[in-house]
């Protein structure tokens, strides 16, 4: 059996964003470590924090239409130009996610939502920058690793 | 009234470093770089330095204190109790 639909979709969002120009290969979906300062950004955190599912047939068994929430953790650290280096983060993925995934011979579209953004100080400011995005997707209730 | 001899609590014997200053003089702060949680992610630390205010007027912020062989920049200076000294915090 595949991975469930929303694993699917994340892994599609990691790989989709893995290797852009400023963030490279620091891509992340879980991490109990904290990320250091030097050498570990800047970097992305993927996540699918929460999905809503309505029945969207009358069969049995349904067909769910899932609205996934996906997250896009950009951090940085730098005493100047942070928020800039975080913009440039913000394009870099936001043109990544631009085109449809294909998942299980169907075209998903990443929606951006809008964006977060923070800073704090210490040794290196740091910043952090949460842009969510949405997905549809479609499954049957008793196959939920197969994409309708 | 008396006047509490500063000097004292800067030693480098006991809990001072010697810094330099603004690339000239040498001056006594007591160092500290703790860890600092940014985001509940980014694993940081939170350098500061404690001096007679005396010894760092306002127009230090901006300037470099080099501290155990690393420079950092004054960012911000922070009157303690009657404002006989001050701390500094630092960023690279």
């Amino acid at each position: 059996m595949a991975d469930h639909v929303i694993k699917q979709l994340r892994d599609a969002v990691i790989t989709r964003v893995t290797g852009l120009a400023t963030t490279g290969t620091r891509v992340h979906s879980y991490r109990v470590n904290p990320l250091e300062s030097i050498g570990d950004l800047p970097a992305l955190i993927v996540r699918t924090v929460s999905d809503e599912a309505v029945e969207s047939t009358v069969h049995s068994p349904a067909q769910y239409e899932r609205i996934v929430d996906v997250t896009v953790m950009a951090y940085a650290a730098a005493n100047a130009d942070l928020d800039d280096t975080l913009d440039v983060i913000r394009k870099e993925v936001e043109t990544a996610l631009g085109n449809p995934l294909l998942l299980g011979g169907v075209a998903i579209d990443v929606q951006y939502r809008g964006s977060d953004f923070d800073l704090t100080d210490g040794e290196r400011a740091a910043g952090e920058l949460q842009m969510r995005f949405q997905a549809t997707i479609f499954n049957v209730a008793n196959t939920p690793d197969v994409f309708n | 009234m008396f006047t509490e001899n500063l000097a004292e609590f800067f030693q480098v014997g006991d809990f001072a470093d010697a810094a330099v200053y603004d690339g000239g003089a040498t001056k006594n702060v007591i160092f500290d770089r703790s860890y600092l949680d940014q985001f509940g992610v980014v694993a940081g630390a939170a350098p500061v330095a404690l001096g007679p205010a005396s010894e760092f007027p306002q127009a230090c912020i901006g300037k470099t204190l080099v501290i155990r062989g690393t420079t950092y920049t004054i960012r911000s200076r922070e009157p303690q109790a009657d404002g006989a000294v001050v701390l500094m915090k630092l960023e690279l």
